[in-house]
Protein backbone atom coordinates (compact mmCIF):
# COMPACT_ATOMS: atom_id res chain seq x y z
CA UNK A 1 0.00 0.00 0.00
CA UNK A 2 1.68 3.40 -1.03
CA UNK A 3 0.66 6.16 1.56
CA UNK A 4 1.45 8.90 -1.24
CA UNK A 5 -1.09 7.98 -3.64
CA UNK A 6 -3.81 8.90 -1.05
CA UNK A 7 -2.08 11.25 0.97
CA UNK A 8 0.73 12.76 -1.14
CA UNK A 9 4.05 13.95 0.07
CA UNK A 10 2.68 15.66 2.99
CA UNK A 11 1.18 13.52 4.96
CA UNK A 12 -1.31 15.83 6.97
CA UNK A 13 -4.78 14.67 5.28
CA UNK A 14 -6.88 12.51 8.23
CA UNK A 15 -9.45 11.42 5.26
CA UNK A 16 -6.77 9.74 3.29
CA UNK A 17 -5.31 8.16 6.26
CA UNK A 18 -8.85 6.55 6.82
CA UNK A 19 -9.39 5.85 3.71
CA UNK A 20 -6.01 3.91 4.23
CA UNK A 21 -6.89 2.24 7.51
CA UNK A 22 -10.58 1.56 5.63
CA UNK A 23 -10.41 -0.12 2.49
CA UNK A 24 -6.32 -1.44 2.66
CA UNK A 25 -5.23 -1.67 6.50
CA UNK A 26 -8.11 -3.06 7.94
CA UNK A 27 -8.96 -5.79 5.52
CA UNK A 28 -6.02 -7.43 5.11
CA UNK A 29 -5.33 -7.58 9.36
CA UNK A 30 -8.62 -9.02 9.93
CA UNK A 31 -7.93 -11.53 7.31
CA UNK A 32 -5.22 -12.60 9.10
CA UNK A 33 -2.88 -11.26 6.29
CA UNK A 34 0.04 -8.96 6.63
CA UNK A 35 0.10 -5.45 6.09
CA UNK A 36 2.67 -3.38 4.17
CA UNK A 37 2.35 0.52 4.50
CA UNK A 38 4.88 2.05 2.31
CA UNK A 39 6.12 5.55 2.54
CA UNK A 40 8.56 5.69 -0.34
CA UNK A 41 7.84 10.12 -1.54
CA UNK A 42 6.18 10.85 1.86
CA UNK A 43 8.59 13.36 2.95
CA UNK A 44 6.48 14.48 5.93
CA UNK A 45 3.28 13.05 7.72
CA UNK A 46 1.69 15.03 10.83
CA UNK A 47 0.49 13.20 14.26
CA UNK A 48 -3.07 13.99 13.37
CA UNK A 49 -2.57 11.54 10.31
CA UNK A 50 -0.35 8.85 12.27
CA UNK A 51 -3.08 8.81 14.49
CA UNK A 52 -6.18 8.36 12.25
CA UNK A 53 -3.92 5.81 10.18
CA UNK A 54 -2.85 3.22 13.32
CA UNK A 55 -3.86 4.52 16.72
CA UNK A 56 -7.82 3.10 16.61
CA UNK A 57 -5.99 -0.33 14.98
CA UNK A 58 -3.04 -0.87 17.85
CA UNK A 59 -5.62 0.42 20.48
CA UNK A 60 -8.04 -2.25 19.79
CA UNK A 61 -6.14 -5.00 18.66
CA UNK A 62 -2.21 -4.24 19.89
CA UNK A 63 -1.23 -7.57 18.71
CA UNK A 64 -1.49 -6.24 15.45
CA UNK A 65 0.97 -4.10 15.25
CA UNK A 66 3.79 -6.67 14.92
CA UNK A 67 1.59 -7.97 11.34
CA UNK A 68 1.96 -4.27 9.96
CA UNK A 69 5.29 -3.11 8.00
CA UNK A 70 5.87 0.07 7.72
CA UNK A 71 8.12 0.75 4.77
CA UNK A 72 10.29 3.23 3.42
CA UNK A 73 9.97 5.80 6.44
CA UNK A 74 12.14 8.70 6.96
CA UNK A 75 13.65 9.64 10.42
CA UNK A 76 10.33 11.86 11.01
CA UNK A 77 7.57 9.19 9.82
CA UNK A 78 9.30 6.92 12.01
CA UNK A 79 9.52 8.99 14.94
CA UNK A 80 6.04 9.53 14.64
CA UNK A 81 4.80 6.35 14.17
CA UNK A 82 6.90 4.98 17.03
CA UNK A 83 5.14 7.75 19.37
CA UNK A 84 1.18 7.21 18.46
CA UNK A 85 2.35 3.31 18.55
CA UNK A 86 3.33 3.68 22.34
CA UNK A 87 0.53 6.31 23.11
CA UNK A 88 -1.54 4.13 21.44
CA UNK A 89 -1.18 1.55 24.39
CA UNK A 90 -0.94 3.82 26.81
CA UNK A 91 -3.21 4.12 30.01
CA UNK A 92 -4.66 7.17 30.23
CA UNK A 93 -4.90 8.45 33.44
CA UNK B 1 -14.58 47.66 20.76
CA UNK B 2 -11.32 49.63 20.03
CA UNK B 3 -8.24 48.13 19.52
CA UNK B 4 -4.87 49.53 19.55
CA UNK B 5 -1.40 48.48 18.09
CA UNK B 6 1.57 48.75 20.18
CA UNK B 7 4.71 49.88 18.89
CA UNK B 8 5.59 46.20 19.62
CA UNK B 9 3.82 43.09 20.82
CA UNK B 10 5.38 39.30 20.74
CA UNK B 11 4.64 36.67 22.21
CA UNK B 12 7.11 37.22 24.81
CA UNK B 13 4.91 40.39 26.00
CA UNK B 14 1.86 39.76 23.59
CA UNK B 15 0.33 41.33 27.13
CA UNK B 16 1.19 44.72 25.43
CA UNK B 17 -1.31 44.11 22.51
CA UNK B 18 -4.59 42.41 24.54
CA UNK B 19 -3.98 45.29 27.02
CA UNK B 20 -4.79 47.74 24.33
CA UNK B 21 -8.04 45.84 23.81
CA UNK B 22 -10.85 47.89 25.41
CA UNK B 23 -14.51 49.02 25.58
CA UNK B 24 -15.80 51.82 24.19
CA UNK B 25 -19.09 51.81 24.89
CA UNK B 26 -19.91 50.80 21.10
CA UNK B 27 -20.23 47.68 19.48
CA UNK B 28 -18.13 49.07 16.20
CA UNK B 29 -14.58 47.65 16.10
CA UNK B 30 -12.33 50.74 15.70
CA UNK B 31 -8.74 49.39 14.85
CA UNK B 32 -6.80 52.61 15.53
CA UNK B 33 -2.93 52.28 14.54
CA UNK B 34 0.16 54.28 16.36
CA UNK B 35 1.84 56.87 15.86
CA UNK B 36 5.79 55.99 14.02
CA UNK B 37 7.11 52.51 13.15
CA UNK B 38 5.48 49.37 14.82
CA UNK B 39 6.77 45.30 14.97
CA UNK B 40 3.97 42.72 15.69
CA UNK B 41 3.60 38.90 15.82
CA UNK B 42 1.63 37.30 13.04
CA UNK B 43 -0.74 36.38 15.91
CA UNK B 44 -1.50 39.44 16.90
CA UNK B 45 -2.28 40.27 13.14
CA UNK B 46 -4.65 36.86 13.27
CA UNK B 47 -6.47 38.30 16.08
CA UNK B 48 -7.21 41.41 14.61
CA UNK B 49 -8.79 40.06 11.83
CA UNK B 50 -10.95 37.47 13.53
CA UNK B 51 -11.87 40.58 15.78
CA UNK B 52 -12.56 41.86 12.33
CA UNK B 53 -14.95 39.07 11.79
CA UNK B 54 -16.31 38.95 15.06
CA UNK B 55 -17.37 42.60 14.86
CA UNK B 56 -19.28 41.85 11.17
CA UNK B 57 -21.44 39.13 12.70
CA UNK B 58 -22.68 41.38 14.95
CA UNK B 59 -23.29 43.94 12.63
CA UNK B 60 -21.00 46.25 13.31
CA UNK B 61 -18.65 48.18 11.82
CA UNK B 62 -15.14 47.97 11.46
CA UNK B 63 -13.28 51.22 10.24
CA UNK B 64 -9.16 51.66 10.53
CA UNK B 65 -7.55 54.67 11.62
CA UNK B 66 -4.01 56.09 11.42
CA UNK B 67 -2.51 59.77 11.34
CA UNK B 68 0.44 59.49 8.94
CA UNK B 69 1.25 56.73 6.23
CA UNK B 70 4.74 54.82 7.21
CA UNK B 71 6.78 51.80 6.49
CA UNK B 72 5.11 49.60 9.46
CA UNK B 73 1.38 50.25 7.85
CA UNK B 74 2.28 49.71 4.51
CA UNK B 75 3.96 45.95 5.94
CA UNK B 76 0.23 45.66 7.18
CA UNK B 77 -0.64 46.11 3.21
CA UNK B 78 1.58 43.70 2.35
CA UNK B 79 0.40 41.28 5.25
CA UNK B 80 -3.38 41.34 3.71
CA UNK B 81 -4.75 42.11 7.03
CA UNK B 82 -6.57 45.56 5.56
CA UNK B 83 -7.57 43.27 2.76
CA UNK B 84 -8.60 40.00 4.78
CA UNK B 85 -11.00 42.59 7.31
CA UNK B 86 -12.53 43.83 4.24
CA UNK B 87 -10.90 47.28 4.47
CA UNK B 88 -9.87 48.57 1.25
CA UNK B 89 -7.04 51.33 1.80
CA UNK B 90 -5.20 52.25 -1.50
CA UNK B 91 -2.24 52.09 -0.45
CA UNK B 92 0.46 50.95 -3.10
CA UNK B 93 3.14 48.33 -2.15
CA UNK B 94 5.55 46.03 -3.86
CA UNK B 95 3.66 42.62 -4.45
CA UNK B 96 7.22 41.08 -5.43
CA UNK B 97 9.80 42.30 -2.69
CA UNK B 98 12.12 39.69 -2.45
CA UNK B 99 13.08 40.19 1.35
CA UNK B 100 9.91 39.37 2.99
CA UNK B 101 9.98 36.10 4.48
CA UNK B 102 6.43 35.67 5.64
CA UNK B 103 2.96 34.48 5.23
CA UNK B 104 0.00 36.60 4.66
CA UNK B 105 -2.49 36.84 6.58
CA UNK B 106 -4.84 34.17 4.63
CA UNK B 107 -8.16 32.95 4.91
CA UNK B 108 -8.57 29.26 5.13
CA UNK B 109 -12.35 27.50 5.24
CA UNK B 110 -11.28 23.75 4.34
CA UNK B 111 -9.25 20.96 4.12
CA UNK B 112 -8.71 21.68 0.35
CA UNK B 113 -7.75 25.06 1.21
CA UNK B 114 -5.50 24.34 3.38
CA UNK B 115 -3.84 21.45 1.53
CA UNK B 116 -3.31 24.42 -0.80
CA UNK B 117 -1.90 27.29 1.41
CA UNK B 118 0.25 24.61 2.82
CA UNK B 119 1.95 23.50 -0.79
CA UNK B 120 1.78 27.69 -2.27
CA UNK B 121 2.24 29.49 0.75
CA UNK B 122 5.16 28.09 2.70
CA UNK B 123 7.78 28.70 -0.44
CA UNK B 124 7.78 32.07 0.41
CA UNK B 125 8.99 31.69 3.25
CA UNK B 126 12.49 30.98 1.27
CA UNK B 127 13.14 28.32 3.84
CA UNK B 128 15.42 25.45 3.63
CA UNK B 129 13.93 21.52 3.95
CA UNK B 130 14.11 21.55 7.38
CA UNK B 131 12.61 24.94 8.20
CA UNK B 132 9.72 24.13 5.71
CA UNK B 133 9.10 20.98 7.37
CA UNK B 134 8.14 22.83 10.67
CA UNK B 135 6.85 25.64 9.10
CA UNK B 136 4.19 23.11 7.32
CA UNK B 137 3.77 20.52 10.22
CA UNK B 138 2.82 23.49 12.78
CA UNK B 139 0.46 26.13 9.90
CA UNK B 140 -1.17 22.75 9.13
CA UNK B 141 -1.98 20.90 12.35
CA UNK B 142 -2.65 24.51 13.72
CA UNK B 143 -5.21 25.45 10.85
CA UNK B 144 -7.30 22.11 10.26
CA UNK B 145 -7.77 22.07 14.25
CA UNK B 146 -9.72 25.34 13.85
CA UNK B 147 -11.68 23.50 11.12
CA UNK B 148 -12.40 20.63 12.93
CA UNK B 149 -13.09 22.43 16.55
CA UNK B 150 -13.66 25.72 16.42
CA UNK B 151 -17.68 26.01 14.27
CA UNK B 152 -16.00 29.06 12.66
CA UNK B 153 -18.17 30.83 9.79
CA UNK B 154 -15.50 32.51 8.68
CA UNK B 155 -12.60 29.52 8.99
CA UNK B 156 -9.02 29.91 10.20
CA UNK B 157 -6.84 33.16 9.87
CA UNK B 158 -3.39 32.32 9.23
CA UNK B 159 0.42 33.87 8.80
CA UNK B 160 3.71 33.60 9.85
CA UNK B 161 7.00 35.19 9.42
CA UNK B 162 10.55 33.84 9.50
CA UNK B 163 13.07 36.49 11.46
CA UNK B 164 16.85 37.34 10.63
CA UNK B 165 17.78 35.07 13.71
CA UNK B 166 15.66 32.05 11.86
CA UNK B 167 13.25 32.21 14.20
CA UNK B 168 9.46 31.23 12.79
CA UNK B 169 6.84 32.79 14.08
CA UNK B 170 3.41 31.37 13.19
CA UNK B 171 -0.33 33.01 14.23
CA UNK B 172 -3.58 31.17 13.84
CA UNK B 173 -6.99 32.67 14.81
CA UNK B 174 -10.49 32.00 14.41
CA UNK B 175 -13.65 34.01 15.37
CA UNK B 176 -15.45 30.60 16.51
CA UNK B 177 -17.00 28.98 19.34
CA UNK B 178 -13.93 29.24 21.24
CA UNK B 179 -11.90 26.15 23.52
CA UNK B 180 -14.75 26.27 26.32
CA UNK B 181 -17.78 25.64 23.89
CA UNK B 182 -15.29 23.11 21.94
CA UNK B 183 -14.24 20.97 24.48
CA UNK B 184 -17.23 21.41 26.98
CA UNK B 185 -19.07 18.95 24.21
CA UNK B 186 -17.31 16.15 25.73
CA UNK B 187 -16.13 17.27 29.06
CA UNK B 188 -16.97 19.12 31.73
CA UNK B 189 -15.38 22.33 31.73
CA UNK B 190 -15.67 24.98 34.77
CA UNK B 191 -13.66 27.89 33.15
CA UNK B 192 -11.70 29.31 29.90
CA UNK B 193 -8.24 28.69 31.57
CA UNK B 194 -9.47 24.91 32.64
CA UNK B 195 -10.76 24.54 28.86
CA UNK B 196 -7.26 25.02 27.73
CA UNK B 197 -5.60 23.51 30.11
CA UNK B 198 -7.41 20.04 28.95
CA UNK B 199 -6.87 21.19 25.32
CA UNK B 200 -3.31 21.07 26.21
CA UNK B 201 -3.38 17.59 27.68
CA UNK B 202 -2.83 14.31 25.97
CA UNK B 203 -5.38 11.78 25.24
CA UNK B 204 -8.40 15.05 25.90
CA UNK B 205 -10.45 15.81 22.84
CA UNK B 206 -13.54 17.48 22.65
CA UNK B 207 -14.70 15.14 19.94
CA UNK B 208 -15.21 12.48 22.68
CA UNK B 209 -15.78 11.71 26.14
CA UNK B 210 -13.61 8.96 26.17
CA UNK B 211 -9.46 9.15 27.74
CA UNK B 212 -7.08 8.89 24.66
CA UNK B 213 -9.33 10.28 22.06
CA UNK B 214 -11.04 8.13 19.25
CA UNK B 215 -10.38 6.95 15.69
CA UNK B 216 -9.74 10.74 14.09
CA UNK B 217 -8.47 12.36 17.36
CA UNK B 218 -5.79 11.73 19.84
CA UNK B 219 -5.81 15.14 21.46
CA UNK B 220 -2.36 14.91 20.79
CA UNK B 221 -2.05 17.65 18.29
CA UNK B 222 -1.61 21.08 20.72
CA UNK B 223 0.38 18.51 22.91
CA UNK B 224 2.72 18.39 20.26
CA UNK B 225 3.37 22.16 19.53
CA UNK B 226 3.92 22.83 23.02
CA UNK B 227 6.73 20.01 23.01
CA UNK B 228 7.66 21.84 19.49
CA UNK B 229 8.27 25.45 21.26
CA UNK B 230 9.41 23.50 24.54
CA UNK B 231 12.45 21.48 23.00
CA UNK B 232 13.41 24.63 20.89
CA UNK B 233 13.18 26.56 24.13
CA UNK B 234 10.34 29.34 22.21
CA UNK B 235 7.08 30.67 23.46
CA UNK B 236 3.79 29.62 23.03
CA UNK B 237 0.48 31.64 23.33
CA UNK B 238 -3.51 30.53 23.56
CA UNK B 239 -5.81 33.04 23.81
CA UNK B 240 -9.83 32.13 24.41
CA UNK B 241 -12.62 33.70 26.41
CA UNK B 242 -11.10 35.59 29.22
CA UNK B 243 -8.09 33.35 29.40
CA UNK B 244 -4.69 33.98 27.50
CA UNK B 245 -2.17 31.46 28.45
CA UNK B 246 1.49 31.97 27.61
CA UNK B 247 4.02 29.12 27.91
CA UNK B 248 7.40 30.57 29.09
CA UNK B 249 10.93 29.66 27.95
CA UNK B 250 12.78 26.75 29.19
CA UNK B 251 15.57 27.27 31.46
CA UNK B 252 18.84 27.53 29.57
CA UNK B 253 21.53 24.88 30.82
CA UNK B 254 18.77 22.40 31.93
CA UNK B 255 17.40 19.97 29.31
CA UNK B 256 13.73 21.17 28.29
CA UNK B 257 11.06 19.03 29.94
CA UNK B 258 8.00 18.38 28.57
CA UNK B 259 5.15 17.56 30.90
CA UNK B 260 1.60 16.32 30.13
CA UNK B 261 -0.30 18.77 31.96
CA UNK B 262 0.19 22.38 31.64
CA UNK B 263 0.32 22.67 35.62
CA UNK B 264 3.34 21.25 35.61
CA UNK B 265 4.82 23.81 32.83
CA UNK B 266 6.55 27.05 33.42
CA UNK B 267 3.14 29.17 32.45
CA UNK B 268 1.62 32.16 32.79
CA UNK B 269 -2.17 32.96 32.55
CA UNK B 270 -3.28 36.63 31.74
CA UNK B 271 -7.10 37.11 32.43
CA UNK B 272 -8.31 39.01 29.07
CA UNK B 273 -10.09 42.59 30.15
CA UNK B 274 -12.29 42.02 27.05
CA UNK B 275 -12.92 38.52 26.75
CA UNK B 276 -11.72 37.23 23.22
CA UNK B 277 -14.30 35.46 20.79
CA UNK B 278 -12.93 32.85 19.22
CA UNK B 279 -9.64 31.30 19.93
CA UNK B 280 -6.23 32.29 18.81
CA UNK B 281 -2.84 30.71 19.06
CA UNK B 282 0.62 31.84 18.81
CA UNK B 283 3.93 29.64 18.38
CA UNK B 284 7.91 30.52 17.87
CA UNK B 285 10.07 27.57 17.22
CA UNK B 286 13.80 27.78 15.69
CA UNK B 287 13.86 26.32 12.48
CA UNK B 288 18.09 26.65 12.08
CA UNK B 289 20.12 23.54 10.89
CA UNK B 290 21.04 22.44 14.60
CA UNK B 291 17.22 21.81 15.65
CA UNK B 292 16.39 19.47 12.33
CA UNK B 293 12.72 18.40 12.11
CA UNK B 294 13.33 14.63 12.61
CA UNK B 295 15.51 15.98 15.73
CA UNK B 296 13.00 17.33 17.01
CA UNK B 297 10.69 14.27 16.89
CA UNK B 298 13.48 12.40 18.65
CA UNK B 299 13.09 14.35 20.76
CA UNK B 300 9.32 14.65 21.54
CA UNK B 301 9.41 10.88 21.71
CA UNK B 302 12.33 10.52 24.25
CA UNK B 303 10.63 13.07 26.65
CA UNK B 304 7.22 11.86 26.29
CA UNK B 305 8.47 8.12 27.15
CA UNK B 306 9.93 9.75 30.17
CA UNK B 307 7.53 12.00 31.42
CA UNK B 308 4.18 11.41 29.98
CA UNK B 309 3.77 8.15 29.65
CA UNK B 310 2.10 6.12 32.22
CA UNK B 311 2.27 2.53 31.72
CA UNK B 312 6.13 1.61 31.47
CA UNK B 313 5.25 -1.73 30.33
CA UNK B 314 6.01 -1.68 26.00
CA UNK B 315 3.51 -4.10 24.71
CA UNK B 316 4.38 -4.43 20.75
CA UNK B 317 6.66 -2.23 18.52
CA UNK B 318 6.37 -1.33 14.93
CA UNK B 319 8.17 -2.75 12.69
CA UNK B 320 10.49 -0.68 10.15
CA UNK B 321 12.00 -2.19 7.09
Amino acid sequence: MKVKRYAGSFAGDKDAAARIREDHLLPALTRGKRAVLDFEGVDLATQSFIHALIASVIREHPEWLGSIDFVNCNESVQSLIEIVAEYAQDQFD
Amino acid sequence: MQVTLPNRAYLADIERFTRLMVVDGTDDLRFVLPDGLFSVHPLVLCMIGALGDWASDQGAEVSVHWEDLNSSIRYLERMKLFEVMDLPTGIPVREHDPSGRFIPVTRIRDNAELNKFVVDFVPLLHARPEEADSVKYVLFELVRNVLEHASSAHGALAAAQVTKSGRLLVGVADSGIGVRASMGRSHPVTSDQDAIEKAFRPGITGTTRHYGGNETNGGAGLFFMKAMATMSRHHMVMATGDSLMKLLTQPRGHQARIHARLQEDRVKWVNLAVPYPGTAVGIDISIDETIAFSRLLADIREVYHLNVKKSKIEKYRPRFR
